[in-house]
């Protein structure tokens, strides 16, 4: 079942998205053929468009399959909107022509770091949530939007580190956001693993959200830290959705409405078949909300 | 901030202690500041054991691992993405010999590179037969004619005959009989064929050929070349098999009339 904003009561009025309002999965190489043969109304997929930051071969090929079927969002990982490193302008040329040759319905980053001095870390790292970090990513996306002719959605990182701040996140993020013109992308996973790790309420973070500003949502599996067992998630996507998870996100439709959810899967990667129930479990979340509003 | 990015930067590359004064204006409690150097040492594992299969499953993830935190210690990442991350992992094997004591790994570890280079090189226009018999109609010599290979055709010089087992590997077929590998050289090709990546092992006057074809020689020159590399050879067959292997550009510019 495709939702429409129509049929879900609530339209976003100052976030549009172009996404279906249903469900998507974060699209693997191990997923194109079954993604190929999947009933095109009821999925999205999403890509880092850094993996398809390629000259050309299959892989520009596959996507553009996946493309001509089903929408698609780009979802970067390699911008360092938070980094005091002059953006990469190969990066930046190569996505803008990615967005221009796969037109995705969406395009969103990270409000985080991820290069220092030019070298290129390969995670997400943290921001000091200041009022003086808040202006120079606002400036920073800005000019980020400005280089790739569109407007973004910036998702609420994974912390693993506690301490006391400026502002909180939800402030952090909402006044950035409004600031710079862009919209959120909320992942729920990552407010529940931070929750666990810093010790703040998942569900006043995403109450605390204005829901015109959100986007879209995202969910994921996590694991335990090694050493500290479940008192330090860690944010691997490498296995299902848990419980915490799927309650937080029926928290996240109650209060913001119905958005595109997204099921992320990077590691221990199950067969296309596996995901899809848990992609069914997201979908009759959304579908529950929609039905809870119609009676409202 | 730039401190604190700095501290950061430092504690993921591993550059002496933890400068802990850094995080003080930031709020962070930097007691599990690890999880960051862990997940980028994670990333950047991940990325150069996948585009290194073959050597992966031939020293195993442990081993693998380790050299590729060699690697990660050595090599300043700069680039965003991390499709053909690990360009020099083949030297590095190379100069590690002495810590894995097995001298074909770096054999396999170029088959690997050529593999990802041709996977995603651009796309291009193939040279078929019916181009060259144009040429030939229009009255021009072809022997003075140069062609170019395709931006995804890829050269590899081996000092062992690794191919046919780096093939059985990529294909995750089992090699269950031991098997006697003699250093001997070998030369062989990878490119994309209908959008796959193949290889094959090259003769010595094909490699002469393809060789000259890098050099920019004339093909009457280049087969010329193979004729002295394999002179039992049968070099009658070679252009158009290499021509159905659909490793040529379309000629460009003017024919020699």
């Amino acid at each position: 079942m495709l939702i429409t904003e129509q049929q879900s009561g609530r339209a976003s009025p100052a976030l549009k998205t172009e996404l279906p309002i249903c469900a998507g999965i974060g699209l693997k190489p191990e997923f194109f053929n079954g993604a190929l043969d999947h009933d095109p109304a009821q999925i999205w997929y999403e890509v880092h468009p850094e993996n398809y930051m390629v000259e050309g071969g299959p892989r520009l090929a596959w996507l553009g399959a996946i493309r001509d079927r089903h929408a698609l969002s780009f979802h970067g990982v390699g911008a360092s909107l938070g980094g005091l490193d002059p953006f990469d302008t190969d990066h930046l040329a190569f996505l803008k022509r990615l967005i221009d040759r796969f037109e995705p319905r969406q395009v969103s980053e990270h409000a985080t770091w991820s290069s220092f001095e030019g070298r290129y870390f390969a995670d997400l790292l943290p921001l000091p949530r200041t009022r003086a970090v808040q202006d120079h990513m606002v400036e920073r996306i800005e000019s980020f939007q400005t280089a790739i002719g569109r407007r973004i959605l910036i998702e609420n990182p994974t912390n693993y580190m506690a301490g006391t701040f400026e502002l909180d996140e939800p402030d952090f993020l909402v006044e950035i956001a409004k600031r710079a013109g862009c919209g959120l992308l909320l992942d729920v996973n990552n407010v529940y693993i931070s929750a666990v790790n810093t010790g703040i309420d998942p569900h006043a973070y995403i109450r605390a959200l204005p829901p015109e500003l959100v986007g879209e949502i995202h969910i994921a599996g996590f694991t335990e830290d090694p050493v500290q067992g479940k008192a330090l998630l860690i944010d691997t996507h490498s296995a299902p959705v848990a419980e915490p998870v799927w309650e937080l996100l029926e928290t996240a439709l109650a209060h913001i409405g119905p958005r595109p959810v997204l099921l992320e899967r990077d590691g221990n990667i199950p067969p296309f078949e596996d995901l899809l129930s848990e992609h069914a479990r997201a979908q009759k979340a959304l579908i529950d909300v929609c039905t809870q509003e119609r009676r409202a | 901030m730039k401190s604190y990015m700095k501290a950061m930067a430092d504690s993921i590359v591993g550059t002496g202690p933890l400068d802990v004064e850094a995080f003080e204006n930031t709020g962070f409690d930097p007691k599990f500041v690890r999880v960051y150097s862990n997940n980028s040492a994670s990333a950047l594992r991940g990325a150069l054991l996948s585009n290194y299969p073959s050597v992966t499953t031939l020293i195993g993830d442990e081993y693998a691992s380790a050299l590729a935190r060699i690697y990660r210690e050595t090599d300043r990442t700069t680039r965003r993405t991390l499709v053909g991350y690990g360009e020099r992992f083949p030297e590095l094997i190379g100069a590690h010999l002495d810590k894995h004591n097995l001298p074909y790994l770096q054999s396999f570890a170029r088959l690997d590179r050529a593999w990802t280079q041709a996977h995603i090189a651009p796309d291009s226009a193939t040279l078929v037969m019916q181009d060259l018999a144009n040429i030939v109609g229009a009255g021009a010599d072809l022997e003075s004619q140069t062609l170019s290979l395709k931006p995804d055709v890829k050269l590899v010089d081996l000092d062992w005959p690794v191919l046919g087992i780096w093939s059985k590997l990529r294909q995750n077929e089992a090699i269950s009989e031991a098997m006697e590998l003699n250093q001997n050289p070998e030369q062989a090709l990878v490119w994309r064929y209908q959008n796959e990546v193949i290889s094959r092992s090259l003769s010595a006057g094909e490699f002469a050929f393809i060789t000259a074809i890098l050099q920019d020689k004339p093909l009457g020159e280049a087969l010329n070349l193979a004729i002295v590399a394999l002179p039992d050879g049968d070099v009658t067959t070679l252009l158009p098999k290499m021509v159905e292997a659909e490793i040529f550009q379309p000629l460009t510019g003017d024919t020699d009339a």
